[in-house]
Formats: structure tokens, C-alpha cells, sequence
């Protein structure tokens, strides 16, 4: 992590500061009025069942979705201005990848540097392969992403949040379709970059180990509505019956209700 | 009602990708190589195509006036009528419906799936505006590449109706005659005004292409709907510009 | 793809469609656009017609320039035109206005000039004339049209003038000449109806003709009766000739004829015989007799009615289509 080091210094990670924020598509509410204050260099993770709106709260904050009421917040500029992102560098890593199919893994990576003329093309070349060493995607730098399984899709598309050295990323599920060693590999990176980089990151997802090993604060979403929000240990002896069933769901062999399948 | 809004939504839209797209222009020499590739994606490789529409339109049109006229000893009216017609209309209008056809259909196919799997998105999120690197190079790329194409299936078409003229025995003119009578009654004002239609229509048809590929919304069905809407829009609109760009350069 | 292939195709692309621009702006002359610039001549007529700019100036039907403009001056109309530079136009050569086509597109034409004469410089006026155009072929048709009217209305007038005007009147003579020969003329009115009567019920040729395919008699002696009849009427129109002699020799034509108490006589006499005639008609006597009562030329008349049809049919195929055809290659 060489050169990310060397930007170190410079770096300003970002306070995300999230107020009454609300969604709804026509009738359907998704976003109940939440509240969210993530302070710089902080790995805050947010946990939640499917379909509660985890993902659509990330969107907002990327910018890519505007609130129909309340606001985003990055260091006291709102999202609702377009200037904002281009004073604060953010990187969201899709859950399903986003990858630019009309291009090499190489020219994923070189896009974002390229495009804003960061660096003369020589760099370019040598910091895009040293992020996809870190991923061990060498090999794959002149594949096309149609050639890529899914879990090295997925490093891609962190490889690229990478490049682009953020003040803030945004992680949309990045360890599902995931084996558990690739998985712990990102855990790590995650991990890492808060040391290294001090960036601050916002991860999306409901692998409970992960969560519970990396982040700072966890937050917990059901139904649009943030239900609990601490430490992973305070998370953890919460009493709320919800909360513990969704940590510690309960395999039972005999569930009555399903008896109508056989 | 509802149709009346979406519609006049629709076009709001497009004017505005438009703007925003031409807002990008300083943007171009360092896209060189985007507006290459659009190029050749457009230009080069529509080329066999219409070369071989081209040739059988005039071809048809040669049998057909020759056919109709025999009667008359006209069969010297031939070479204008194919000249003609070519350059004022059929040239233009044929080959923005093959570009229609192959590249907008390619375009809103390509766009509507960046969008659908969220590379739109990745784009705004790295603050790279999708109008800039996606429709500028196309709408470019169109606006270079259509005269070219457009007088390569004219002359081309020519030659198709020469063919005709000299070898089909009831017509039975020869290639002299035929280009005489060309020559006599097509002025350059008449190609020029073909070539001015063929940028109007190429234009319209890729920043519809663009616009509703960029504005698909959904899953891989959606991509589907979008390139049908997309094919239908640009023929509809390639022909009712056809008659106001001509009567506008009558 | 490799990029520079890429861009080399573009290029060569590219450079073909601009190339072919070229060459058919090229090829179509320079109708347009970039125009040669040449210099300007003058011509004032009294009407330019349909003549507008861009039409074009020929010179003994070579084309040597364009009409730039027209304009009124004073009360005349003037015509701007634009001739090519490497062309001299004599300063006795006279601008008119022609036809290219029926359709009706106009140019300007010159004529060549004498030899010896000068050449106008820019700007020069040039002799113009007057030139019939279809309008004006139409406007004299109209024109004769209306000299057969006022004719018409003369002789018209000036018949009424004969019959109106009381005892020297033309029509009043011949008034008296009828009444005086009343009954001859309703007696051979009488036999003609006689006649008609026997062809309405198929009696004789003429009557098997109109009636009648069935009667199929004596062919070669009707033909032998034709020819005699064909003699004795060659000697009828000797006898007709003296008689035209007669009447010139006479006290002048017409006017003898009717004046002439002796000539009455001589008509009321005639109108006898005629009487005669019809009732020898009647009793199939002589070859008109024979025509009328008889049936025996019924068929080589109608031999010679389908040799004259299908020489019509003949005709028929080919007349009209020719003609058009003529029309055609005329009109374009």
C-alpha cells in the first residue's frame, strides 16, 4: 500500500452527516426518517434484512438517488449540489460489480485517473497494476469483465474503488458470492484502509461475522427504519428480541410452517 | 394526456442530453480515440450495407421508371429520375433508416444495458458525466460520418440505375445517355440538400438512440422494450423530418 | 481491433466521401455555391416573363452564364447576367427570351454578333427583342378566333338580308321556284317513300343490304351492270359539263338561272322528268331501278365494305400509336 501512503497526509476523510432523511417511490415508503452521523475515518457498518432499504440509504449518500425529504451532508456540503462530488471523491463499490463491459479490468481501473488527468499515463499503468496486485488480479488485467467469475468481478470493482483513493467508500454487499477466505481477504482490506488510508467507509451487509470483527459502529435497518446503532459489542448483548433473532437466526429442522411442501 | 406528457417529457429530455452533451465539446481531443471508434462503429463498418441497398434501390428505380416509360420513347429520363430521386431523397432516408436500424439500435442496446447494470451509475459516482464520454463521441461520430455515407450510396446507387439502363434489354439506354441525362438534371444543390437531410436525420436518430438507452429503467426486459421504442421513434421521426427539412430547403 | 487500424480505416473513410463529394460537385459543374466569378451585362426588355435568377444565358445555345437578378427600371424590366470570364460577347448581339421546354422553364439566349464588332465590357447593355412565347401563340389563336366570329355574324347578317328583303330577295325566288313545282316535287317525294318503303321491308340490294345476309344472287351479272352504269355515268357527267358550259355561256351562272323565265320553265320541266325518274326508279327500270329492286349487288358490296374495314383495322393499329409516339419524342 505504497502509494497509498503517499496521499496520506493530504487526505480529509469525510464526516457523512445524515438528517431526517425520507424516500418513497409514489406510495411505497423505503426511508423512515433517519438519522445518521458518521464521523471521519470511521467504519460503520450497516446491517439489515433484504428489501429494508439498506442499499437505497447508500445510493442516497453516492449521490445517485436524491431524498424526497431531509438531507445529505458530506463535510457541510449537501448532495444536492453537483459540486459536492467533485470536492469529495467517492467510491461505491456495486454489489454487483458495475463493471464497464466494453472494457479491459485494466481499463476499469485507469478510467477514473484518466479521465480527471491525474497522473501522466506511466503512473497511471504502474498504480492500476499495484491495486490489482494487492486483489491478486494480475492475470486478469487484459480480460474482459464477461470473462471474470463473480467473486473476481467483485474484486475488480473494489480494485477500482481503490484506484480512484477516495475520501469515502461506500460498500454495497462487497463479501457476498464470496468464499470465506476471499471474503476475510476483503475484510482485511477494509480494515486497512482505515489504517493506512484513514478514509472513511460505509459497508453495506448482512454478513454478521464481518460486520461484527471490522466496524466501528454498526447499525442496524429494518423496514426503512434504523433500529439500533453502536459498538459491535453493544449490538451484540442488545436485548431487542429482532435484533437477536436477525443476528442469531435459528435453523429449525421442523419449522410447522413448512410442512405443506412435502 | 398522460401520453401528451410523457411525450413532451421525452423531448425536454433530449434536448437537454443534447445541450449537455455539446456542453462537453472541449472535451473532444482528448476523447480522440472514443470519436475514432465511433466513427469506424458507425461509418466503417455500416458501409457494406449500404452499399448494397444502395445499388439495388437504384436498380429498382432504373426497371422502374424504364418500365413505366417505355411507352414514350423517354427511356433518356432515366438517369434523372434515378439521379434525382437518389439524391434528394432515397439516399438520405435510406440510409438514415439502415443507420436507424444497425447502429441506433446498437447504441440504445449498449446504453440502456450500462444503465440497467448500474455502469451509469459507477460512471456519475467516479464524477464522469455519462454525456461525455458515451453520447458527445456518438453524436460526433454521426455528424461525420453521415454525408460520407449518404454520397457513398448515392453514387453508388447511380451506378446501380446505370447497370439497369444499359443492360436490361427493354430499356436498352447506354451508360452515356444515362449519365448525360443525370448530369443535365441533378445540380449540386441536390446533393448538397440530401447531404443536410442525412445530417439531420442521423443526428435525430442517434440522440434518440442515446436518450432512451440512457433513460431505460428496470431489468434486461427493459432493454429489449427500450431498443424497440427506439427503432420506432427514429423511422416515425426520420419521415415526418423528411418532410419538413425538404420543404424547409425547397 | 488494433487503434491504428482503426483510425487508418476512419481516415481512408473519411477521405473517400469526401473525395466523391468532390468529384460530383466537380462533375456536375458549377452549378452553385462556388461560382466562377465573371462579369455583368445588362438587358432591358418590356416583359422578362418567367426569367429569375439562376436561370440560365446561352449563346447560340451554348451556355455561357446565369441570370444573377431582375429588376424594374423605370418602365422598362431589366435582366442582370452573370457571364463566364473567358467568354466575349459582341456589342451587337441581342438578348431574347426563349423556351427550354413546354413546361416552361425560361433562359436567356444571345445571338452571336458580327464578326467585326466589339465585345462588351462588364457592365454593358445589350440589344434585346421582343420574342413570341407560347402565351402569345395562344393570344393569336384567340385573336383569329375572333375574326371567324365577326365573319360568321356578317354572312349571317347579310343571308337575313336576302331572305327579309321583299321581291329581289335570293330565298324569295326560290320560294316561288318550289311553290311552282309543287306537285312534281310531292310526287317524287311520293316514290322515294315508295322507294325507302321496299328498302325498309328488304326488297332489292339495297333493301337485302340494310335488312337482310341471306339473298346470294347473280354476282357477275351485277357486276356487269355496274360497269355499264359506271359508263353511262361517266356520259352523264360529260353531258353535266356542257351543261355547266351552257350555263356560263349563258347570261351569267346562278343569277340566269333563277331571273330567267325560261329557265323556270325549264326547271319545272326538269322536276317532270325527275317525276319520271323515281317512278322508273320504282318499276325496276334501268341500273338505278335495278339497284334499288334488285338484289344482286347486295354481295359484292359488302365484299368491298370488309376489304374497307380491314384496310381501316390496319390503319387503325398503327396511326395512332405512331402519332403519339411523334408526341412524345416532340415533347421531351
Amino acid at each position: 500500500m505504497t502509494t497509498a501512503q503517499q496521499t496520506s497526509i493530504e487526505k480529509e476523510p469525510v464526516r457523512v452527516k445524515i438528517d431526517n432523511l425520507s424516500k418513497s417511490f409514489g406510495e411505497q415508503v423505503i426511508l423512515k426518517d433517519i438519522d445518521l452521523d458518521i464521523a471521519p475515518g470511521e467504519i460503520f457498518v450497516l446491517m439489515g434484512p433484504s428489501g429494508s432499504g439498506k442499499s437505497v440509504l447508500l445510493k442516497h449518500i453516492a449521490g445517485l438517488e436524491m431524498p424526497t425529504s431531509g438531507t445529505v451532508t458530506l463535510n457541510s456540503a449537501e448532495t444536492s449540489d453537483p459540486d459536492t462530488f467533485a470536492k469529495t471523491k467517492i467510491a461505491l463499490v456495486f454489489q454487483a460489480g458495475a463493471l464497464f463491459n466494453s472494457m479491459t479490468v485494466f481499463d476499469n481501473l485507469a478510467l477514473y485517473p484518466r479521465e480527471h488527468r491525474l497522473y501522466s499515463p506511466q503512473k497511471i499503468r504502474e498504480k492500476v497494476m499495484s491495486t490489482l496486485r494487492i486483489l491478486s488480479l494480475e492475470n486478469a488485467a487484459n480480460k474482459h469483465p464477461s470473462e471474470l467469475s463473480g467473486g473476481m468481478k467483485k474484486r475488480v470493482a473494489i480494485a477500482r474503488a481503490l484506484v480512484m483513493e477516495p475520501d469515502l467508500i461506500l460498500y454495497d454487499e462487497p463479501t457476498s458470492e464470496l468464499d470465506p477466505t476471499m471474503s476475510a481477504t476483503i475484510s482485511e482490506i477494509i480494515a486497512c484502509l482505515k489504517k493506512e488510508v484513514n478514509v472513511t467507509s460505509i459497508v453495506v451487509s448482512h454478513d454478521r461475522d464481518l460486520s461484527l470483527t471490522i466496524a466501528d459502529r454498526v447499525g442496524i435497518i429494518m423496514n426503512g427504519e434504523i433500529q439500533a446503532i453502536g459498538t459491535p459489542t453493544e449490538i451484540k448483548n442488545n436485548k431487542d428480541p429482532l435484533i437477536t433473532e436477525f443476528l442469531n437466526p435459528k435453523i429449525d429442522l421442523d419449522n410447522p410452517r413448512y410442512k405443506t411442501l412435502e | 394526456m398522460k401520453q401528451i406528457t410523457r411525450a413532451l417529457e421525452a423531448i425536454g429530455d433530449t434536448i437537454i442530453l443534447m445541450v449537455r452533451s455539446f456542453g462537453y465539446l472541449g472535451s473532444i481531443p482528448r476523447q480522440w480515440h472514443r470519436l475514432i471508434e465511433q466513427c469506424y462503429l458507425i461509418g466503417y463498418t455500416t458501409f457494406p450495407i449500404v452499399s448494397i441497398l444502395s445499388f439495388f434501390i437504384g436498380s429498382v428505380l432504373a426497371l422502374q421508371t424504364g418500365y413505366s416509360l417505355q411507352g414514350f420513347g423517354a427511356e433518356s429520363f432515366i438517369g434523372a429520375v434515378v439521379g434525382l430521386s437518389m439524391a434528394r431523397e432515397l439516399g438520405p432516408v435510406m440510409v438514415a433508416i439502415l443507420v436507424a436500424g444497425r447502429v441506433g439500435s446498437a447504441i440504445t442496446a449498449e446504453l440502456a444495458s450500462m444503465k440497467v447494470y448500474q455502469e451509469v451509475d459507477a460512471l456519475k459516482t467516479m464524477n464522469i458525466p455519462p454525456e461525455r464520454i458515451l453520447v458527445l463521441p456518438r453524436l460526433l461520430a454521426i455528424l461525420i460520418m453521415m454525408p460520407v455515407l449518404t454520397i457513398i450510396g448515392n453514387v453508388i446507387g447511380w451506378f446501380g440505375g446505370a447497370v439497369i439502363a444499359q443492360y436490361v434489354p427493354f430499356i436498352g439506354t447506354d451508360m452515356d445517355a444515362y449519365f448525360q441525362s443525370l448530369r443535365a438534371s441533378v445540380a449540386f444543390k441536390d446533393i448538397f440538400d440530401g447531404l443536410v437531410k442525412a445530417e439531420v436525420f442521423g443526428f435525430c436518430v442517434i440522440l434518440i438512440a442515446c436518450n432512451i438507452g440512457l433513460k431505460t429503467k428496470g431489468g434486461p426486459r427493459e432493454i429489449g422494450h427500450s431498443v424497440t421504442r427506439a427503432v420506432v421513434v427514429s423511422l416515425i421521426l426520420i419521415l415526418v423530418l423528411d418532410y419538413f427539412v425538404t420543404k424547409a430547403l425547397l | 481491433m488494433n487503434t491504428t487500424m482503426q483510425s487508418v480505416r476512419v481516415g481512408l473513410f473519411f477521405i473517400l466521401g469526401v473525395a466523391l463529394i468532390w468529384v460530383i460537385f466537380e462533375a456536375l459543374g458549377n452549378k452553385s455555391i462556388f461560382k466562377e466569378p465573371g462579369y455583368t451585362l445588362v438587358a432591358a426588355f418590356t416583359d422578362v416573363k418567367d426569367l429569375k435568377a439562376g436561370d440560365e444565358v446561352r449563346m447560340a445555345g451554348v451556355k455561357i452564364g446565369a441570370v444573377s437578378s431582375t429588376r424594374l427600371k423605370g418602365r422598362t424590366a431589366e435582366v442582370v447576367l452573370e457571364i463566364v470570364p473567358h467568354v466575349k460577347v459582341a456589342s451587337d448581339s441581342v438578348a431574347s427570351i426563349a423556351m427550354a421546354g413546354l413546361l416552361g422553364n425560361h433562359y436567356l439566349s444571345l445571338t452571336l454578333g458580327s464578326e467585326e464588332a466589339d465585345f462588351l465590357s462588364d457592365g454593358g447593355r445589350l440589344q434585346s427583342q421582343k420574342t413570341s412565347d407560347l402565351n402569345d401563340v395562344l393570344a393569336q389563336i384567340g385573336s383569329i378566333g375572333d375574326k371567324i366570329e365577326t365573319m360568321m355574324e356578317d354572312l349571317s347578317s347579310s343571308l337575313g338580308g336576302i331572305s327579309g328583303g321583299g321581291e329581289g330577295g335570293l330565298f324569295s325566288k326560290l320560294d316561288k321556284l318550289v311553290d311552282e313545282n309543287s306537285e312534281n316535287l310531292s310526287q317524287t317525294i311520293e316514290n322515294l317513300r315508295t322507294i325507302t318503303d321496299k328498302i325498309a321491308t328488304g326488297e332489292g340490294t339495297i333493301g337485302k343490304l340494310v335488312n337482310d345476309g341471306g339473298a346470294y344472287d347473280d354476282l357477275v351479272a351485277a357486276v356487269q351492270e355496274i360497269k355499264t352504269a359506271a359508263s353511262q355515268a361517266s356520259k352523264l357527267t360529260d353531258d353535266a359539263s356542257d351543261i355547266f358550259a351552257q350555263i356560263k355561256s349563258g347570261n351569267g351562272a346562278l343569277g340566269t338561272l333563277i331571273y330567267d323565265d325560261d329557265i323556270a320553265q325549264q326547271i319545272q320541266l326538269t322536276t317532270t322528268n325527275l317525276r319520271e325518274l323515281s317512278e322508273k326508279l320504282n318499276s325496276n327500270q334501268g341500273t338505278l331501278g335495278k339497284l334499288i329492286n334488285d338484289d344482286s349487288l347486295y354481295l359484292e358490296a359488302k365484299s368491298v365494305i370488309g376489304k374497307a374495314n380491314r384496310t381501316l383495322d390496319g390503319l387503325g393499329d398503327q396511326g395512332p400509336i405512331s402519332a403519339v409516339g411523334v408526341a412524345a419524342q416532340a415533347l421531351f
